[in-house]
């Protein structure tokens, strides 16, 4: 999954770039989840209905959770994604910038 | 929120600016700003691809020549540095990422690159070796099996992703906790023999766009060489790069389907 590809899926082009069945079965599910995320501030849908979706929880420090989308019927909370790489990253890119910019 | 809006290169510090602007003028041959005003689109375009290539202008704030300045006016200072000191707006957001953000920024060269040479590389551009060969080269970290790429080429791409893309969206997820607006986080990792632009987009017989490489400066070059050698030298069509007007009317009528959908039940 390259770089600018999640556009397609976000914006649902199924009539023209994602003409793949699976790939369009995705882009129903994220289209949908942005467009929830737009009207209820959640992409799981209405928070008040009587038992709310829960695909997809907020995230917190603690859990570290991100939803992996590899599938339409593959949608996995996964926990501490990138955590090593990132923690070595971004203490990188803090202090380089810190430097130039104070 | 994706695509690197906090990597490096989206704010350059004040005093970058000011070369990058006395390289402007030298290289236009331009002695004021209001001779550089003047020039037209095709010549700030060949400033800007030849800037690209002077030292200190080529760097990680300015990777295509220009970038946005922190002029303490419209842009009070980096945008991760923001985020750190939570001087962010607070409101709910979507923050995330893809498997392989860093392949479009990875040169052909690279595509079976060793791990010595990748090391060597990232050393080069003052990161230290056994750190990445350990994150990104460890016995048990398995990359995909793609003819023509080597297990060098995926460390590099990852790293370059990781740096450029997934770390900036993953500490702006955990600084969220200092606000009241909620975050949630995404990773897009479908498998990548299914990934349209190198595999079933560029197999297909599209119209050959000439310009595409002109479209995004140094990096649109980069995306343009690998993506080309990627596809076998077939050039990539043009449909896929920028959204055409019938995709656009799509997506509209994706969203009145669904706010018919929802809003007729309960909005009236």
């Amino acid at each position: 999954m390259l770089h600018t590809e999640e556009i397609d899926f976000v914006l649902h082009h199924v009539e023209s770039t994602l003409t793949d069945e699976e790939d369009a079965k995705v882009a129903d599910a994220m289209a949908t989840f942005w467009m929830n995320f737009l009207r209820f501030r959640d992409p799981n849908g209405d928070p008040t209905e009587s038992s709310p979706s829960s695909v997809w929880p907020k995230y917190t420090m603690k859990q570290d959770q991100v939803l992996a989308i590899r599938n339409a019927d593959d949608l996995k909370v996964v926990q501490k994604l990138k955590f090593d790489e990132c923690e070595f990253f971004m203490d990188f890119t803090k202090k380089s910038l810190e430097e130039d910019f104070n | 929120m994706e695509s690197g809006a906090f990597a490096p290169w989206v704010t350059q510090p004040m005093g970058l600016a000011r070369t990058v602007y006395e390289n402007a003028a030298s290289i236009a041959d331009s002695a004021s700003l209001s001779c550089l005003q003047n020039l037209d689109t095709k010549q700030l375009y060949d400033v800007a691809q030849k800037i690209a290539l002077v030292a200190p202008t080529f760097n990680k704030y300015a990777p295509a020549g220009f970038a946005p300045v922190a002029d303490g006016v419209e842009i009070g200072t980096h945008p991760f540095l923001a985020i750190a000191r939570n001087e962010v707006a607070d409101v709910p957001v979507i923050s995330g990422s893809n498997t392989d953000e860093g392949w479009m920024f990875t040169p052909p060269d690279m595509y079976n690159a060793t791990e010595a040479q990748v090391n060597e590389l990232w050393t080069n551009g003052g990161f230290p070796a056994e750190v990445l060969d350990a994150l990104y080269f460890a016995d048990d970290i398995v990359y995909p099996d793609v003819a023509g790429y080597s297990r060098g080429f995926f460390g590099s791409e990852r790293a370059m992703g990781d740096y450029s893309f997934a770390c900036g969206s993953k500490y702006v997820q955990e600084r969220s906790e200092w606000r009241q607006g909620e975050m949630r986080a995404a990773r897009l990792q479908p498998r990548i023999p299914r990934s349209p632009f190198i595999f079933s987009k560029c197999a297909a017989s599209g119209p050959k766009c000439a310009t595409c490489g002109t479209k995004r400066s140094t990096s649109g070059a980069f995306w343009q060489t690998s993506l080309a050698t990627a596809c076998s030298g077939k050039t990539r069509s043009h449909a896929s790069l920028v959204p055409l007007p019938s995709t656009l009317a799509h997506s509209r009528r994706f969203a009145r389907r669904y706010f018919s959908q929802h809003f007729s039940q309960t909005d009236k």
